[in-house]
Formats: structure tokens, sequence, C-alpha cells
């Protein structure tokens, strides 16, 4: 086992990379370094897209299994992130699969209503608060179809959509347009409460160029 | 016809990519284009301040972290669980493989088939008896992990501290132990402890315990290289 302590901590693909080829020579301490790094990202990931946090840590594990010895097949097209990420949804989607077979989950989740929930709607004239606002937010990302769910989760998550496009391998026109229709169905599922809070004077003039900022 | 080249965004493609501008992962050209766009057209900024929001809420959740210490180590004793299982999967594949090549070239040798696969019956399962016996005696159980006999001669164990270890700390665990009990420093937080040959298993049971009962060790595991 070759020791990977000279591999500093900081992030970036290059230290990543570096902390692959050595998970795919069996070192443990690599592999710790990137199951640490990934867990809660890919588990935040998985978690929301299959709803269930039982399964998603089943779905982390076996995605960071995959990763123990798959890393040598790792061969640098995309990020360290975007290849773990699209090892993870692919295994949830298989999890949903085998789930569905079981009646565990909607057998076509397009039948969700979208509709604003009324259980958010108590004093729409109350500005939300921030637990209240990330309430909202997660309540309306929950009742996504579950391909409108995959792509905003990924780019709320900081992801852009090529990397988007490969981890859930479709063309990033797809990923666009899928992106399009969550943002309208997000609208309509988030409750009045929380769109007037987000789209109060206060918040539509935080608009500043950023680059004209720069 | 070919779109003329423009540095301009239609709305349409602006508002498509704004979520991208709030995530800030577009190309500093597109990021412009985009924002050149935004600062002229309230729907976008509307738009914007739902997008935003929206980032800032998602990501506002707090990092569950407290156990990903114990999954880490429970994942890593079923990858080894697992290996040693394909490892003797393995033996049984290459036993399998044996017998049925030794039935091919029985039956070209003109004894009969029905013969030719009872001798090679006979040839597997006592080839798998032998197996189980010679795997039974090499090993010997002592209610925390199994070591092979053939490695006892140079009995290690690898030990791995949350935090590099005091120095003085390791000394004062050797001396406990006797100047026969060696550390090697493999990285900061990784170490091995070569016994002597003469140590047994219940020495190196008794450290390993006494190690884990410690905060400062993270995994002890048998080195059986």
């Amino acid at each position: 086992m070759a020791p990977m302590s000279h591999i500093a901590e900081e992030s970036g693909n290059a230290n990543e990379q570096a902390l692959l080829s050595a998970v795919a020579a069996k070192d443990e301490v690599a592999f710790e370094r990137i199951y640490k790094r990934y867990y809660h990202r890919v588990l935040q990931f998985v978690s929301r897209v299959l709803r269930d946090r039982r399964l998603a840590e089943e779905v982390v594990d076996d995605t960071m299994l995959a990763v123990w010895r798959g890393a040598g097949n790792f061969q640098g097209r995309s990020n360290v992130s975007t290849w773990i990420l699209g090892i993870a949804y692919r295994r949830a989607l298989k999890t949903i699969e085998s789930n569905r077979r079981h009646s565990y989950f909607d057998h076509d989740s397009d039948r969700i209503d979208y509709s604003a929930d009324e259980s958010f709607e108590s004093n729409p004239e109350t500005a939300a608060t921030a637990t209240d606002m990330r309430e909202h937010v997660d309540h309306a990302i929950e009742s996504l179809s579950d391909k409108h769910r995959t792509v905003m989760l990924l780019t709320l998550m900081g992801y852009n959509y090529d990397e988007i496009s490969k981890i859930v391998d479709c063309s990033p026109n797809t990923v666009k347009t899928r992106m399009f229709y969550a943002r309208k169905a997000l609208k309509k599922r988030l409750s009045k409460k929380a769109l007037l809070t987000m789209t109060d004077e206060r918040h539509r003039n935080a608009w500043q160029n950023p680059l004209q900022m720069s | 016809m070919a779109k003329p080249a423009t540095n301009e965004l239609s709305h349409i493609e602006a508002l498509e990519l704004l979520p991208w501008l709030v995530n800030a992962s577009l190309d500093e050209r597109l990021s412009r284009q985009v924002c050149d766009h935004v600062d002229g057209c309230e729907i976008c900024q509307q738009e914007w301040a739902i997008l935003s929001s929206t980032t800032i809420a998602f990501n506002t959740s707090e990092p569950d972290y407290k156990d990903v210490d114990s999954r880490f180590r429970n994942l890593m004793s079923r990858i080894r669980e697992e290996e040693m299982q394909r490892q003797h999967d393995d033996e049984d594949t290459a036993l399998r493989r044996v017998g049925k090549r030794t039935a091919e070239w029985l039956c070209f040798s003109g004894i009969g088939r029905q013969w030719a696969v009872a001798f090679t019956l006979g040839l597997i399962v006592g080839g798998g008896v032998l197996m189980t016996v010679s795997q039974w005696s090499d090993s010997r159980f002592d209610g925390e992990y199994t070591v092979l006999a053939g490695d006892e001669s140079a009995l290690r164990l690898q030990v791995l501290f949350f935090e590099p270890p005091d120095p003085q700390a390791l000394d004062r665990l050797q001396e406990e132990h006797g100047d026969a009990l060696r550390w090697q420093r493999i990285s900061g937080r990784e170490y091995v402890i070569v016994f002597p040959e003469d140590a047994s298993v219940g020495d190196v049971a008794a450290i390993r315990s006494e190690l884990l009962s410690g905060e400062s060790v993270q995994e002890v595991s048998i080195d059986l290289r």
C-alpha cells in the first residue's frame, strides 16, 4: 500500500485525480479522503433523488464501493466529481426501478400534482424566514418528476450543463430543456408566500451584474 | 439558414441560461452576454431573484458528517469480506474447471461417460473436503479475526490514528509491551507494529483491543504481507 500523505488536502481536479490513482492502487488512506470529501455531496444528491434517507445511504455505499473497484477505469475525460455523481445517479436510478417493481415509488411520477402546497399558505402576507424558505424549497423540489428534480438538484449544487449532461447521460440541450420545465414546475409548486419573498422589491433589486461589480 | 453571429442573446436563450449564471458555472463570454440581457430585462431579473433565493435556501442545509467515520469503517469491512469471498469463489471456479477438463479427458480416453462423471465428481468432492480441512487447520479464530498460520512468523498490525500520534505515547506503549515489539511509521497517521516471532495470537489480540479502546486510534487491522 502506498500511503498518500504527500497529497495535500486542497481540492482541485488534478489533486483528486492523483487521489483516485492512489485508490486504483488500493490505497485505503486515499480512499478515505475521497470518501469523506464526497460523502455529504453524494448523500445530499441521492437522498433528494430517491426521497428516502435509508435507501440513499445504501446507494452512497454502493457508489463508493464502485469507486474503490473502478478507480482504475477512470480515464480523466471528466472531473472526478462528475464521474462519482454519474455513478451515484445510475445506482439511484436502479434503486428507483427495482423499488417501483415493488410499488415503493409512484409508477408515473408525472402524475404528481404541481399545484402549490396549501400547508405553506397559512399566512402568505408574512415574509418567509430562512428556515421556512429552505422547507418551502425542499418541499417544492421533492415534488418535481425524477428527471426534472435531478437536473434541478445538480444545477443548485453548482454543476454546469455540460457536466450535468455527462452525469445523467443526455445532451446539453436536453439538460437545458429539462431545467426550463423544472423551473416552470418549481414556480408552480412554490407557495405564494415563498414566491412573494423571493420576488419582493428587495430581492429583485439585489440583481447587479456580477461582471460589472468585479 | 445559419444564424447570424451576434453577441446578443435572445430573451429565451438568456432565460434558459439563467440557472447557470446564478450558480456561476458559465464561461466568461456567455456570462457577459446573459448579464447584458438581464440588466435590461425585468422578467429575467425576477427569474434571477427566484433562482438565487432557491439556490441559497437549498445550500443552507447543515452537512451531515456525524457518522461518516463509522460508515467508512463499515464499508471497508464489507470490502474486505467481499474480497475474501471472491478469492474463495475463484478457488471454487478453478476446482470446477479442473474437474471439467478431467471429465473431458477421461471421456476422450474411452472409459465411458458415466464412469468419467462419477470419477470427476469424486475428485471434486474429495478436493473440496481437502481444501476445507486445509483452510480450517491453517487458521485459528480468536473471537475477533482470523490469522493465517503461514504468516505467523511475521505478525504485523496496521494502525491508523485519527491524528499523527505523540512519539512519547508510542514509546510508552512500547515500554509496556517489551522492546521486542517494534513500531514502524508509514505516514503521519499510519503505523505498523511488527511483533516478535514468538508472539502469540493472544498477544496480538490484546494489543489490538488495547489500541481500539483508546480514543486516538481509528482502525487496527492485520497486515498479512
